[in-house]
C-alpha cells in the first residue's frame, strides 16, 4: 500500500515539476479558455442578461474543452520521450501510475476551474455565487469525474495516431451526465438554491463519480497491459 | 397537443418502412460482399 | 462438409427474411390504426424493434468486452466488434425512423425527448468504439484496448438516461408516444422478434467476416 502511494506520489510530483518548470503550456492553457470566452461573447452578443443566464452551461463547456487540451497531453511527455513502457514497467503497479496520473490532471484541471470562474465573473459581471459550498461542491464533484474519465481515455488513446480527435470523440458522449449535473449545480449555487433543487444533481454526481472511479480503477490494468 | 386524427401522412409511413428494408437489405448486402472478398 | 453447412445457413437465412416479412406485412395491415395518429402510428413497428434489439447488440458488445477481460480467448473480442457495429446500423436506423415518425406526429425533425436522446448519445459512444477500434491495428492490441471501453461505454448508459429524463423533467416539453394499444402489442412482438433473428444473423455473418480477418492476418 505505501509503495503504490508512493509511487503514485512520484508521478504525480515529476509531472507537477516539469509542467511548472516549463509554465509555456499552462499559461497558453489559461490564454485558450481566456479567449473563448471573449469569442463566446462575440457569437451571442455582449447583452448583459443573456450572459448571466447562459453562463453556467457556457462555463462548463469551456471547461470541458480546456480539460480535454489538458487531458490529451496525460501521457505526452512520456510518449514524447519513448519512455512510456519503463515509467510502466518500473512503476510498483499500473494502478498506482494512473493514480499519479489522475492527480495531476486533478490540479490542473482544478487550476483552470478557478480561473477560468474568475475570468467569467469579471467578463461577464456576474455575481459571486449565493452558494458557496455548493458551488465548490459543483467544481470539485465535476473535476473528479473529468479527471477519472479523462485519464483513463487518455491512456486509452495515447499510443493511436488520431490522438487529438479521438479523445473528444470518445470523452464527451461519456461527460454528457456530468455536464448536465454540474450545469444544473452551479445554477443553483449562482441563485442560492432556496429550495435545494441542487440535490438532485448533487446525487448524480457523486453516483457517476462513485461508478466511473471504479470501473476505471479496474479497468485500467489491462488497458495500460497493452 | 392534437385533437382528433391525424389523417394521411401516409408518405411518411412509406418512408420510414422502404428506408428500413433499405438500409438493412443494405447491410446484408454489404456482410455479403466483404465474406465474399475476404473467401 | 461446407456444402451442407452453407446450405442449412442459407434456409435459415431464407426464414428469417420470410418471417421478417410477415411480420412487416402483418403490422402493416392486419393491426389496428391508432385513434390518435392514424396510420402512422405503425412507424412503431419499425422504430422500437430497433431500439430494442440495437440495445440488445449493445448488451452484447458489453458482457463480450467483460468476458474477454477475464478470458482473454479472441473469440469474445470479435463478437463484442460484431455486435457493437450491427449496434450502431440499427441504431442509426432508430434515429432516422424516430425523426420520420416525429414529423407527422409532433409537428417536429427532432425532439430532446428522454429516450430518443439517450439513443442519439449511444450512437455517439459506439461510433467511437468502432472509430477506436479502426486506429489500432494490431488486433491483440486492439482487443486489449477495446474490452475495457466496450465495459465502460456501457456503465453510462443507465447513467445518461435518468439524467436526460431529469433534464426533461425540468423543461416539460413534449411527451414520449404514449402506452401502447393491447391491440398493437401482438405486431409489435412479432416484428420485434423478426428483428431479433436478423439481428443474431447480422452479428453471426459479421463474426465470421472478423473471424476470417484475423486467420488471413496470422497467416501473414
Amino acid at each position: 500500500m505505501k509503495s503504490f502511494l508512493r509511487c503514485a506520489a512520484a508521478v504525480f510530483y515529476k509531472d507537477l515539476l516539469s509542467e511548472l518548470r516549463r509554465r509555456e503550456y499552462v499559461n497558453s492553457l489559461l490564454f485558450f479558455s481566456l479567449l473563448t470566452i471573449f469569442l463566446f461573447s462575440f457569437a451571442m452578443g455582449t447583452e448583459p442578461d443573456l450572459l448571466r443566464k447562459l453562463a453556467p452551461g457556457l462555463y462548463w463547456m469551456i471547461l470541458i474543452f480546456s480539460a480535454t487540451l489538458a487531458l490529451e497531453r496525460s501521457f505526452f511527455t512520456e510518449l514524447d520521450a519513448g519512455c512510456l513502457d519503463g515509467l510502466l514497467l518500473y512503476s510498483t503497479s499500473l494502478r498506482a501510475v494512473f493514480l499519479g496520473k489522475w492527480a495531476s490532471n486533478f490540479f490542473f484541471i482544478g487550476m483552470v476551474q478557478i480561473l477560468v470562474a474568475l475570468m467569467m465573473t469579471a467578463l461577464y459581471n456576474l455575481e459571486s455565487p449565493r452558494n458557496p459550498p455548493l458551488f465548490f461542491a459543483g467544481l470539485l464533484l465535476a473535476n473528479i469525474g473529468i479527471s477519472t474519465l479523462g485519464t483513463f481515455y487518455a491512456a486509452l488513446v495515447t499510443q493511436s495516431r488520431a490522438r487529438q480527435v479521438l479523445l473528444p470523440l470518445l470523452l464527451f458522449p461519456m461527460l454528457i451526465p456530468l455536464l448536465l449535473g454540474s450545469v444544473y449545480v452551479t445554477e443553483y449555487a449562482l441563485s442560492g438554491d432556496p429550495f435545494h433543487q441542487a440535490t438532485l444533481w448533487l446525487k448524480l454526481l457523486v453516483a457517476y463519480d462513485s461508478i466511473f472511479l471504479a470501473a476505471c480503477f479496474a479497468a485500467i490494468e489491462p488497458l495500460l497491459e497493452a | 397537443m392534437m385533437t382528433g386524427t391525424i389523417q394521411g401522412g401516409y408518405e411518411f409511413l412509406v418512408a420510414g418502412y422502404a428506408l428500413t428494408w433499405f438500409v438493412l437489405g443494405g447491410y446484408a448486402l454489404s456482410l455479403y460482399r466483404r465474406y465474399r472478398s475476404i473467401r | 462438409m461446407q456444402n451442407s453447412k452453407s446450405k442449412i445457413q442459407s434456409f435459415i437465412v431464407l426464414m428469417a427474411v420470410a418471417f421478417f416479412l410477415f411480420a412487416q406485412y402483418w403490422g402493416l395491415f392486419k393491426s389496428p390504426p391508432d385513434q390518435l395518429m392514424g396510420h402512422v402510428q405503425k412507424l412503431m413497428y419499425v422504430h422500437v424493434p430497433c431500439a430494442w434489439n440495437a440495445f440488445i447488440a449493445f448488451f452484447v458488445v458489453f458482457i463480450s468486452s467483460f468476458i474477454y477481460l477475464i478470458r482473454k480467448n479472441p473469440f469474445w473480442d470479435r463478437l463484442a466488434a460484431s455486435a457493437a457495429e450491427v449496434g450502431v446500423v440499427l441504431t442509426g436506423l432508430t434515429l432516422i425512423l424516430g425523426s420520420i415518425w416525429g414529423r407527422p406526429t409532433w409537428g417536429v425533425w427532432w425532439t430532446w425527448d428522454a429516450r430518443l436522446t439517450t439513443t442519439a448519445i449511444l450512437f455517439f459512444l459506439y461510433v467511437g468504439y468502432l472509430t477506436m477500434r479502426s486506429f489500432v491495428g494490431d488486433k491483440d492490441r486492439r482487443a486489449r484496448l477495446a474490452a475495457p471501453l466496450g465495459v465502460i461505454i456501457f456503465l453510462n448508459v443507465p447513467i445518461v438516461y435518468m439524467s436526460v429524463r431529469w433534464w426533461r423533467t425540468l423543461h416539460q416539453v413534449q411527451s414520449s408516444p404514449s402506452t401502447v394499444d393491447p391491440n398493437m402489442v401482438l405486431s409489435l412482438r412479432l416484428n420485434a422478434f423478426a428483428i431479433l433473428f436478423v439481428l443474431i444473423l447480422f452479428i453471426y455473418h459479421r463474426y465470421q467476416i472478423a473471424l476470417l480477418k484475423d486467420k488471413q492476418e496470422e497467416a501473414l
